[in-house]
């Protein structure tokens, strides 16, 4: 979809403007809102300097990888360019880290408008380091944090300290402590695992050698569900993370599959299909059933809440094709809100609540579009780029995670939340699918 | 008698007698009727008619029951509805398991590796129940067919195309 020339020319005026006053006056606690719906708002160069040895030879392995996490996670953003440190004038290693000591226009003439320096100190084991923000136009200081830790905590600083430059320059910390849920085949079959957002530490939570799918974090991300057929028929397991402990919560005749837990946390929407039609269930997360919520001839499948937990977003063939429905929980009432093309499925409610993430079949390639609850405004986020399916959102609705053959496997992939900016999480042996955003909350 | 016509019988004997032997049971009368010493007592020592009509039968048996395992009932495209030839084939399979009261079958529902596993999963599900439906509406007893779905987790067909899509939309038999 093209938007014509003066609309981009209208849109960077305003943006100018909106985000003018604070670099005019040029104080240091100027901050800079990014609308995260503009599609052609540009990116801020930043450069992310490597860390500086302050005492001693250890530890230089986990500071390359602090810097390079810091970069990566800032170019997952959508809101960054990380610029090549190839290229920076000033030696790490001798470099001074207070803006007082800092060449700024050393880092100008590279192009970066921000930057990021830190030093660290490690005796082998424990490691403390101190990372700063800067403004590089203006030459000040925007946030300092010092963190201290073992080794092995290293990657963790750097995130912690990335959500923070996203917190100063958007207003809102960033996503990059959380984990992201998936299905590999890796090992031949379908398991469940569990890594870092951007694909980093993989673990396999399952070891079914069966097939093991759609796994659905719970609010407070101690537990997950999925669908196995571990004991030959497709069942409904919970998983507690903490302990790894499983239990199957739901096994009626026919399918038990696509769980979603409700905001609240102790109620979940499900698929079965005790009379063969496959309709939607609200069960506990003990998998009693509360109540049936859909009663229609044709399958209804994949529900996703609202994140005020009052709605349901749902796939339904009622009208003669598969297509997005809303059911009001309270009233049981139910509205289509995708009229374009005969083929939609896997909504994703966003946890900003204004827009929903689907799946579109056209001409046998599936991609991925968002749109208003009111069934206004779709809009298409991948293009071209052969299959991608089941978007899954960041809990601040800023990115999206989701699958895609464009590379010719299958892997996760994240993009900003109007398609930008696309870079690949999954990395390992097999197809990786079905992604699953954690929330904010991470122990 | 004269040799020439001694040596005809014999000619004649060998000939229909080796007949005989090649066309299997229908020669049997000609056989018994026939002196051939030599050739009736290969055959004694060989297997007798009733077994030899035993193992066609049992080898007809295996036949039909590869031909139900293997026989598949397609369908179309994010369909669950039965086709004409699906239905033909649908009895068939009525017509076997009639055959063969004591068997108990589960019916396995596919799709093809288009559209989101979930959804195949749900269709699957359709595709499985409606060929029992089909089957009960044959006279088949409902407590001998178990069904389950995979969606499109068990492609027939490894391949991207039309021709394997359309090998992988199916119901399938499995004997329990």
């Amino acid at each position: 979809m093209k938007r014509p020339v003066g609309f981009v020319v209208f849109f960077l005026l305003t943006l100018s403007v909106w985000v003018g006053p604070g670099f005019l006056r040029g104080t240091a606690e100027a901050r800079v809102y990014i609308d995260i719906n503009a599609p052609y708002a540009r990116q801020f160069p930043v450069a992310v300097a490597e860390l500086k040895p302050l005492a001693g030879e250890s530890g230089q392995e986990a500071a390359r990888e602090m810097a390079e996490t810091i970069r990566s996670d800032l170019e997952f953003s959508g809101i960054f360019r990380p610029l090549d440190p190839k290229g920076f004038l000033e030696d790490y290693r001798t470099m001074g880290l207070t803006a007082a000591e800092t060449k700024f226009q050393a880092w100008s003439m590279v192009g970066a408008e921000f930057l990021v320096k830190g030093g660290y100190t490690s005796d082998g084991t424990s490691f403390v380091c101190e990372l700063r923000l800067f403004d590089v136009r203006q030459g000040q200081m925007l946030t300092g944090k010092r963190y201290s830790g073992t080794i092995q905590d290293a990657r963790l600083m750097a995130h912690k300290f990335a959500d923070e430059i996203m917190n100063q320059v958007t207003g809102e910390p960033g996503v990059f402590q959380t984990k992201m849920l998936y299905v590999s085949t890796e090992t031949g079959y379908k398991e469940v695992y569990l890594s870092d957002y951007d694909g980093n530490a993989p673990i396999k939570l399952t070891n079914y050698r069966s097939i093991s799918l759609d796994p659905a974090w719970s609010p407070d991300n101690r537990q997950i569900a999925f669908t196995s057929y571990k004991d030959g028929q497709p069942f409904l397991y919970r998983m507690d993370l903490g302990n790894r402990g499983v239990r199957r919560i739901l096994d009626r005749k026919g399918l038990n599959i696509t769980p979603a837990y409700s905001p609240t946390g102790d109620q979940m929407a499900v698929t079965l299909s005790p009379d063969g039609d496959p309709e939607l269930f609200l069960v506990t997360t003990a998998g009693q059933v509360i109540k049936r919520l859909t009663n229609s001839r044709g399958i209804d499948v994949q529900p996703s809440f609202s994140p005020d937990g009052t709605k349901l977003a749902f796939v339904s063939r009622r009208q003669g094709s598969p297509q997005i429905f809303i059911m009001d929980l309270a009233s049981g009432a139910s509205r289509r809100v995708t009229f374009e093309g005969k083929y939609n499925t896997s909504p994703a409610w966003s946890p900003r609540g204004d827009r929903i993430a689907y799946v579109g079949m056209e001409n046998n390639e599936f991609n991925v579009f968002t749109i208003a609850p009111d069934g206004s405004d779709r809009q298409q986020l991948t293009w071209d780029q052969r299959d991608n399916e089941s978007p899954s959102w960041s809990p601040d609705g800023r990115l999206m995670a989701f699958s895609s053959t464009r590379h010719g496997g299958q892997a996760i992939y994240i993009m900003t939340a109007n398609g930008g900016h696309v870079k690949r999480v999954t990395k390992m042996r097999g197809k990786q699918t079905s992604p699953g955003w954690s929330g904010r909350l991470w122990r | 008698m004269t040799r020439k016509v001694f040596v005809g019988l014999i000619v004649i004997v060998f000939a229909v007698t080796g007949l005989g032997l090649l066309s299997g049971c229908a020669k049997k009368e000609l056989r018994t009727d026939m002196p051939a010493p030599e050739v009736t007592k290969k055959e004694a020592a060989g297997p007798s008619d009733a077994e030899l009509r035993e193992q066609k039968l049992k080898e007809e048996m295996a036949r039909k029951r590869m031909v139900f395992l293997n026989e598949m009932v397609n369908f179309d495209f994010d369909k669950s509805d039965i086709r004409p030839d699906a239905a033909e084939v649908l009895k068939n399979k009525a017509a076997w398991l009639q055959e063969n009261g004591e068997v108990m079958v589960i019916i396995e529902g596919h799709c093809d590796e288009r559209g989101t596993d979930a959804y195949n999963l749900a269709l699957g599900e359709r595709r499985a129940q409606a060929a029992k439906a089909f089957l009960e509406g044959l006279g088949i007893a409902a407590t001998r067919m178990d069904t389950i779905s995979y969606g499109e987790e068990r492609p027939l067909d490894p391949g991207h195309n039309e021709d394997a899509w359309a090998k992988n939309r199916r119901a399938q038999f499995v004997i329990k």
